[in-house]
């Protein structure tokens, strides 16, 4: 125990917590609208799609950041612009890019010597190696995604669940791109901390674990934020105390809470589910997480 | 009376906790057909998923022939609405109206020359036949229902389900297909089919089974659709215009 | 001219040039005709999520001193049944679970790795492979899969074409979805395991997206689709060899072959992609004229 206390005392320490509960509250958050319009597939592509990025921002000596930025912004407009944002869970173009843009990054890479350890950074995130700097772009990234999600939140709600309407309204593929790019900037938050493919585990999982126990989508948000966050203070604590990869532990951290929500949300559901079944339902719907 | 093909014995359905089908009871003989009219929602889908069992029942039953309709689903074919298959996808006419002999040809085996000519039979019956070759996907929606038609036909089922068979086809189409129902009613198959439009079901059905989320008329369609049915099933929806007669308001 | 011709020849004289090269043919053509699979049943992600899967199986595998084939085959096997299983669940999204899945079985890798002091260097080859260093019986075990994969996928043509065209169709119909759907992601698990050791995780996504997806821009018959989707791939694993090779020896630059492979594939699915587009509107402007 005292160790641990230890631990929570030096500043390293103190600074990678305050970055896991951001980018896991962050996560969170948006995490719904990735469930809501099908785009888990998606956010893996973009957090590849940063990878030749990152590669080439080390290469020419810039900021890793706008490297990634970048390269997501690529990856969104090309989305976009194709046209395939309908039905991106399960186009295979998707996968074109997710393995083209990976291929780039790697072939690159191959280039340079004595490059491995850093990529594996990038694959599996440093949380430990989190500067001030970094801390501060996350909360500054973090507060505009979050502003832009509440200023928005009536069309962005209403493009995901009704599209003939929201086009009747005028203006589906807008807020769709408003979408595509909250997510985008997520994953170039998220991936420094918990690296490329563990992005995706904290902009995923705590929206499930949210989904079972609420149907609102704004209580659903406030859930998955406090999961997510939850989830990196846990993990990360969990990561400093045994020595393994702190993006892993985070990401085992969340998967073991849905686990146990969907385990316990079974259990009672099954208990209560025969005296429940004989009330109608109310014919009027509000839009619901549930299908 | 002899054994009906169908028989719904206090059916009950629920999804999630909630209720789509609650304690319903209807049979459907040999030769007959069945429109289930009701608003959206009303757990006419629902009802057609329960018969393949696609949606888990929860009290009740539903027989085939005497037997739970799961085990005669080969004897069951059902016909999705057209607009609900990728039209995207790869696939000759050809192809998918031999998807309704799959079950007769077997596992591993190749399509034999009775299965080519069934499949071309049905095609000729829904007027399509020198499409064969075409892609799904370049056919018209009502094409495109016809050829799902003809893959149950193919079948060579006893009880056939139809999602919306009329939506949006045109009118080519629904002369092709009341055609082919009667002349499978004839040959002695049950037909059930989800419908809103009231005119069409009054053309293709001899019954009618007015439901929104439990039953609330079943009988021959002429005393069935009267308007106290409608007004229970649609509420306001409904309007009535002479004694017995009711029409319902287009979404 | 001749420099064309040496430019075929001269890459593959030294053995383990040519073992690459057949092992690069092998893959292409057995993810050639699966990735055609893999697209018409919309699997694409389940695919990426099954390259990661496999990495927890490698990195026990490695520190048991046990085949990494063994241990690849058993993890990537065990999330094909977990995503099968868990996908019908009603309250689950499913691509909600191929992602949970991913993320949670490559954590269980990384965090055994990151108990070892050669992690970065696993972590490298699992992702890039190492094609060059390819062994005689790698190549004979990417054949006998090869096999295995193409008598299943022929065996199963009927209900697989039904599945993926009109899924709810299949169930009706009485079919044993599961086990259909179960066989054919067992079917993927067992191409990503004999493809990712050779090759690395980023190509055999590659070799299963890209070159179906060209194919589908040109035809629309599924047995065409199949030779091209194979001829692209083929191609592409030649051409990667070669402006690998040639890089290395004539302008002293690495490239990995596997990653060069991956850029050539996208460069010929973009360049074909914008061809038919093109053509398209062509065709769309003469038709209003005329």
């Amino acid at each position: 125990m005292n160790h641990l206390l230890d631990l929570y005392d030096s500043t390293i320490m103190q600074r990678a917590l305050i970055e896991a509960a951001l980018v896991g509250a962050l996560c969170g958050a948006v995490g719904i609208h990735v469930l809501l319009r099908r785009l888990p597939f998606f956010t893996i592509t973009v957090a590849h799609a940063t990878f030749p990025g990152v590669v080439l921002a080390v290469i020419l000596g810039a900021s890793v950041l706008t490297g990634a930025v970048v390269f997501a912004l690529l990856l969104v407009l090309g989305i976009w612009l194709t046209g395939v944002e309908e039905r991106l869970a399960t186009s295979t173009v998707v996968g074109v890019a997710l393995a083209g843009s990976f291929g780039v990054g790697a072939m690159l890479q191959s280039t340079q010597n004595g490059f491995t350890k850093d990529l594996a950074s990038i694959l599996v995130g440093q949380i430990i190696a989190v500067q001030r700097g970094d801390l501060i772009a996350t909360a500054i990234i973090g507060g505009l995604v979050l502003a832009t999600m509440v200023s928005t939140h009536k069309e962005l709600v209403l493009s995901a669940f009704d599209r003939t309407e929201a086009q009747a309204q005028g203006h589906s593929r807008t807020v769709d791109l408003l979408a595509l790019l909250i997510v985008a900037a997520a994953v170039v938050t998220t991936v420094p901390a918990v690296g490329t493919i563990l992005s995706v585990a904290l902009l995923t999982i705590p929206a499930m674990t949210a989904r079972l126990v609420t149907r609102r989508v704004e209580t659903a948000m406030v859930t998955s934020a406090a999961i997510g966050a939850l989830a990196g203070v846990v993990g990360l604590t969990i990561s400093a105390q045994w020595r393994v990869a702190a993006g892993a532990a985070i990401t085992l951290t969340a998967a073991g809470l849905f686990l146990l929500v969907l385990l316990f949300t079974t259990v009672t559901r099954r208990a209560t589910s025969t005296e429940k079944a004989v009330v109608f339902p109310d014919a009027g719907r509000t839009p619901e997480l549930a299908r | 009376m002899n054994e009906p093909l169908l028989h719904v014995d206090h059916l009950t359905v629920a999804y999630d906790r909630q209720i789509v089908v609650h304690d319903m009871t209807m049979q459907v003989s040999a030769g007959e057909s069945v429109a289930l009219i009701g608003p959206n929602g009303a757990g006419k889908s629902t009802f057609i998923k329960s018969v393949l069992g696609l949606v888990p029942i929860h009290s009740g039953s539903v027989q085939v022939l005497g037997r739970p309709s799961v085990d005669m689903r080969r004897h069951i074919a059902y016909v999705p609405q057209h607009d609900h298959l990728d039209p995207q996808f790869p696939i000759t006419v050809q192809q998918v109206v031999m998807m309704g002999r799959y079950r007769t040809i077997g596992w591993m085996h190749r399509p034999k020359r009775q299965d080519r000519d069934a499949a071309r039979a049905a095609l000729q019956q829904v007027g399509l036949a020198n499409r064969a070759g075409d892609s799904f996907g370049s056919l018209s929606g009502g094409q495109r229902q016809r050829v799902l038609i003809a893959r149950a036909i193919a079948q060579d089922a006893k009880l056939l389900l139809l999602d919306e068979p009329f939506n949006g086809v045109d009118s080519t189409t629904q002369d092709v297909l009341l055609e082919v129902l009667s002349s499978l009613r004839a040959g002695g198959a049950a037909v059930v089919m989800a419908t809103h439009d009231l005119s069409v079901a009054h053309l293709a059905c001899g019954h009618a089974c007015v439901l929104n989320r439990h039953l609330v008329a079943f009988g021959p369609i002429g005393t069935t659709l009267g308007s106290d049915a409608l007004v229970a099933a649609y509420g306001h929806q409904a309007v009535v215009l002479a004694e017995g007669t009711a029409m319902i308001h287009a979404h | 001219m001749f420099a064309g011709i040496r430019l075929i020849t001269e890459p593959f004289e030294p053995p383990y040039m040519q073992r690459a090269l057949i092992a690069m043919l092998l893959l292409a053509l057995l993810a050639g005709v699966v990735g055609v699979v893999v697209q018409l049943r919309r699997l694409a992600f389940m695919t990426d999520a099954m390259t990661h899967t496999v990495f927890p199986g490698v990195a026990i595998a490695f520190f048991m001193g046990d085949s990494l084939f063994v241990g690849a085959l058993i993890a990537a096997g065990t999330s094909a049944v977990v995503l099968t299983l868990l996908a019908r669940h009603p309250r689950i999204d499913e691509d909600a679970l191929v992602a949970f899945v991913l993320a949670t079985f490559f954590s269980v890798g990384v965090i055994v790795v990151s108990r070892n002091r050669t992690f970065t260097a696993d972590l490298n080859q699992l992702l890039f492979g190492r094609v060059l260093t390819i062994s005689t019986r790698d190549v004979v075990e990417i054949a006998i899969v090869c096999v295995l994969c193409f008598a299943s996928l022929y065996a199963l043509r009927k209900e697989l074409l039904l599945r993926s065209f009109d899924p709810v169709g299949a169930a009706a119909l009485g079919y044993p979805t599961v086990i259909i759907d179960m066989a054919l992601n067992l079917l993927i698990a067992l191409v990503v395991v004999a493809a990712v050791r050779a090759v690395g995780t980023a190509l055999v996504v590659a070799l299963l997206t890209t070159p179906a997806a060209t194919a589908r821009i040109v035809s629309s018959r599924i047995t065409t689709m199949m030779v091209l989707s194979c001829a692209i791939g083929a191609i592409g694993g030649w051409l990667g060899l070669v402006i690998s090779y040639d890089a290395s020896i004539h302008y002293d630059v690495r490239l990995a072959a596997g990653a060069t492979t991956v850029v050539v594939l996208t460069v010929a699915f973009a360049a074909v992609a914008v061809a038919f587009a093109l053509a398209r509107r062509r065709h769309a402007r003469q038709a209003v004229v005329s």
